[in-house]
């Protein structure tokens, strides 16, 4: 609707009135954010003003200034190009956000995931006493063959499935035929490893026999069950 | 490339003093001889990508009695840089433009 220049009105106050109504019908054209809506009205109604004291009348000013389509034609030609600008500006950094978001997040998952090792003896969670005489009893049920007790005192639940007495059986025969008892132990290594959430004790054990070694490698979980046992 | 003329215009208007849009405008007309009537809706957007741009900050004055509260614009260093680049890479142009038309 276009703006119509009202001849019969009473004018004080007359001029503000009509001010605001020229200013109103111009912002309404214009197309670009609230914010700058407000400030372009605000400048605006300063100017005008501004017009006013230096003795201009409202219809020099608005005379000069132009209808509101024409005025506010002004400002979209222009306006239109800064906004494209900032917007890709913020495309860019939104994107660049994203990446930087991804990356920390597949970085805290590698972290998670890799295993992160330490000498038992700094561990707060495992005892390194502790941790021998469990590695004792395992190796002392091996040797008699004490698959069950090993199997279902001992070992944790995905153990359980993976173990059976006939794997053990092979294995130690791949080893030696006569299996006896142990002569002597010694403990090579202990370390707590924390890999994905959980937190085991690997133990690697060297068990001198009659007529052959075997090394040991023994990994309890936190509750000291067995998750993991090699031989070689 | 009348846009980017304009820019280094006031620019340069605003080098010494700070100043308010009707200020600008009706000083640029003076000076161009009548020849550049600066339009609101061409000069306010100019002023705000240069504000976006951190080469000019403005501020609201205080009403004082009568006068009504006026918005500012002064130049800021990065401004005042820019100006410098940007007029020589203008006067490299016309330069320019000017041998290639009185060849």
């Amino acid at each position: 609707m276009e703006f119509v220049f009202e001849k019969s009105y009473v004018d004080y106050g007359g001029v503000i009135m009509k001010q605001k109504t020229y200013i109103k019908a111009i912002i309404k054209k214009i197309k670009c954010s609230k914010k700058n809506k407000i400030e372009i009205m605000k400048q605006l109604k300063s100017d005008i003003c501004i017009a006013l004291e230096n003795g201009e009348s409202l219809e020099m000013i608005i005379t000069r200034m132009g209808t509101p389509s024409e005025v506010a034609r002004e400002f979209n030609e222009n306006i239109s190009e800064i906004e494209i600008k900032s917007t890709r500006k913020s495309k860019i950094i939104m994107i660049i956000g994203i990446i930087v978001g991804i990356l920390v997040v597949l970085g805290v998952l590698v972290h998670w995931a890799l295993p992160k090792t330490k000498d038992i003896a700094n561990s707060t969670i495992f005892d390194k006493e502790i941790v021998a005489s469990q590695s004792e009893i395992i190796i002392g049920l091996l040797d008699e063959g004490a698959y069950e007790i090993l199997i279902e005192d001992y070992a944790d639940d995905k153990m359980n499935n993976v173990l059976t007495g006939e794997v053990l059986e092979k294995v130690k025969k791949t080893i030696d035929d006569s299996w006896g008892d142990y002569i002597t132990i010694t403990y090579l290594n202990m370390i707590e490893v924390v890999q994905m959430g959980k937190t085991y004790v690997v133990v690697q054990v060297n068990a001198r026999y009659d007529e052959f070694n075997v090394t040991y490698t023994v990994i309890f979980d936190k509750d000291l069950k067995l998750a993991g046992l090699y031989m070689k | 490339m009348k846009k980017g003329v304009l820019e280094i215009l006031v620019l340069k208007l605003l080098k010494n003093d700070e100043k308010y849009g009707y200020q600008l405008i009706s000083e640029l007309k003076e000076k161009s001889d009548e020849m550049l009537t600066l339009k609101e809706g061409t000069l306010y957007p100019i002023l705000y990508r240069l504000e976006d741009d951190e080469l000019v900050i403005s501020r609201w004055s205080e009403p004082k009695g009568k006068e009504v509260s006026r918005k500012y614009y002064s130049i800021t260093e990065k401004g005042e840089q820019e100006l410098c680049s940007l007029y020589a890479l203008w006067s490299l142009f016309s330069k320019k433009v000017t041998s290639i038309m009185e060849e």
